[in-house]
């Protein structure tokens, strides 16, 4: 609760704090950190990875990877990716296509807050037998996002 | 060369000779046991069989995604996006049963040519943008089953939208000359070296799945490097570099598990965590996830036994997202 409060509080600041115009650094500063954050929700699929190939990841380590990502998922649409942060910044590969087309982008980052939060339920039960098809759905979310709008290795 | 994926006429000569006298041996022994029924009856599916078998093959295949333009809401099959290459931009077209604009009126025989040969229906000749490249090495009993369920698909009465294309690129009539240096016409034959599943991975890597279309480097005319098949191409799909599939350790696949292959064919997650994006995103969605297990595996023993090739692709389009 206090967590969720605190994170709420960071978002507002954030929100407050991007009023448009970003200075070249704010900006290069918001491409490192959501690529921070970004690589961190691979190091939870890769928990997750580890449990689907049977490699002695436990259920609970999946639920605490499932709440790592939805905690990223909910701040895409706030903090994460403010406009003019595109390829050209640092070493970004966010399309600019994601501020042309934010529904779509805000809809992914959705799907996949929604996906991380079902996971997150499904490992409560405790059944390992039942996490597969949940996993599938947050996979499926991060690789739909990323078809869309990162681009690729040139 | 391990002496897996390249043709070698002797070996393969004799080889048929020996499968062809046990195919007659065995027909004639069913015969005069009285077998001959069943297996006459065995031989003849359904139509409903071959439509099932299409759509699988169909699936392995990756026809959807070029042919449709999914991403502004384009009819089933009706004319693709565009596809930007080198020699500019191509409009996959219309590949519904419609008589006038789809490929309704084509006969199995024109079918058969167009991915045999890259001929069209008239006669003229197909771009490699179209994979028959790779589609050449199909068996004719599976390109027929893929005709049939393709057959079953909505008719849409949308007219093709012409290439755009740069001079010399365009010019289909050097479509013959680019295929006596390029094409290799199959299909494909057995290895009798390697096991059935490595055969079955073969087929799925190099005819059904084209994946040496986008990871195998081309040259300056668009012909596939096939001493580098499969070391990984700088822009391999037009847009994005396609990585290393060989199992080299330290450019290509050498770090990855079976498992870890598998479950990236299964659902796009690297070994690292990372996911899947680009065209290979759409691969996976189309194409790898539709798959059997058993085929899927069959695709990572395939790929296990190729000969490790160093990539020369810059460090940080190489891919090998290992632990
Ligand atoms: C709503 C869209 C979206 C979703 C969902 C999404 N990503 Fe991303 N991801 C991106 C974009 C855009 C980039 C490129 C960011 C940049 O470089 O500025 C990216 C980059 C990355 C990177 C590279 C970071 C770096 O250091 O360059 C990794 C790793 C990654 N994502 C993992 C994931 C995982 C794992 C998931 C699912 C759990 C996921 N992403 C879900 C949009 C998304
Ligand atoms: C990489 C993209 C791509 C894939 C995958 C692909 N096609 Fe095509 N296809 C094309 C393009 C581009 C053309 C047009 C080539 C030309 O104009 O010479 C074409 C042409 C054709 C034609 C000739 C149609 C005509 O009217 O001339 C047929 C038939 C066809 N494709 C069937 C298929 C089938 C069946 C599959 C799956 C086995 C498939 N294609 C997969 C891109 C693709
Ligand atoms: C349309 C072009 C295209 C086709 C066809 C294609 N790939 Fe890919 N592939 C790519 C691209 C682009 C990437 C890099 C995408 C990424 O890492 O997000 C990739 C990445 C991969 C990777 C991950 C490698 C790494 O080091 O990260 C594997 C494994 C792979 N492909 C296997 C295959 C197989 C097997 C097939 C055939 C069934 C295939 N691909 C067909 C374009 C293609």
């Amino acid at each position: 609760m206090a967590l969720g409060l605190a994170l709420a509080l960071v978002v507002a600041l954030g929100i407050g704090l991007w009023p448009g115009s970003l200075k070249a650094d704010d900006r290069a500063q918001v491409v490192a950190q959501r690529q921070a954050d970004m690589t961190r929700m691979a190091a939870a699929m890769r928990v997750i990875g580890r449990f689907l190939k049977n490699e002695g990841a436990t259920v609970a380590e999946v639920g605490a990877s499932a709440v790592v990502i939805r905690t990223v998922a909910t701040k895409m649409t706030t903090t994460l990716f403010p406009e003019g942060t595109a390829v050209g910044v640092g070493d970004s590969a966010a399309k600019p296509e994601i501020w042309s087309q934010w529904d779509v982008f805000s809809q992914y980052a959705a799907d996949l807050t929604a996906a991380a939060s079902r996971l997150s339920a499904v490992t409560g039960a405790g059944n390992p037998g039942a996490l597969r098809a949940p996993i599938v759905v947050v996979v499926r979310s991060c690789s739909a996002c990323h078809e869309s709008f990162r681009q690729g290795k040139p | 060369m391990t002496g897996g994926a390249g043709r070698t006429p002797l070996g393969l000569g004799r080889w048929r000779a020996v499968s062809a006298l046990a195919v007659s041996l065995f027909l004639s022994l069913a015969m005069m046991s009285g077998a001959g029924k069943l297996l006459a009856g065995s031989r003849v599916p359904s139509q409903a069989e071959r439509v099932a078998r299409g759509q699988y093959l169909f699936d392995a295949a990756g026809c959807f995604g070029c042919h449709t333009d999914e991403a502004r809401g384009g009819q089933r099959l009706a004319g693709g996006r565009a596809l930007t290459t080198p020699f500019g931009i191509f409009y996959p077209p219309n590949i519904t049963p419609d008589p006038i604009y789809g490929i309704g009126s084509w006969s199995d025989a024109a079918f058969i040519r167009a991915l045999r040969h890259g001929v069209r229906a008239d006669g003229s000749s197909l771009f490699p943008a179209f994979p028959y490249t790779s589609y050449t090495l199909m068996d004719d009993g599976d390109i027929l089953d893929l005709k049939a369920y393709l057959m079953t698909q909505k008719p849409v009465a949308q007219p093709n939208r012409p290439h755009e294309l740069k001079d010399p690129f365009g010019w289909r009539v050097l479509m013959p000359a680019w295929n006596l240096m390029y094409l290799d016409v199959g299909p494909l034959d057995t290895n009798p070296h390697q096991s059935a599943q490595w055969n079955r991975g073969q087929y799925l890597v190099r005819a059904l799945g084209h994946c040496g279309e986008c990871h195998t480097p081309r040259d300056w005319a668009g012909g596939l490097d096939k001493r580098r098949m499969l070391a990984g191409n700088p822009g391999g799909d037009g847009v994005d570099a396609s990585p290393n599939l060989t199992p080299d350790i330290e450019t290509g696949l050498g770090r990855w598990s079976e498992a870890d292959l598998s479950l990236f064919l299964e659902m796009g997650l690297k070994p690292n965590g990372d996911v899947v994006g680009g065209t290979m995103a759409e691969v996976v969605r189309n194409t790898t996830s539709q798959l059997t297990l058993a085929d899927r595996k069959a695709i990572v023993a395939y790929l296990r036994s190729l000969p490790p090739l160093i990539s020369t692709l810059p460090i940080a389009s190489r891919g090998n997202a290992h632990r």
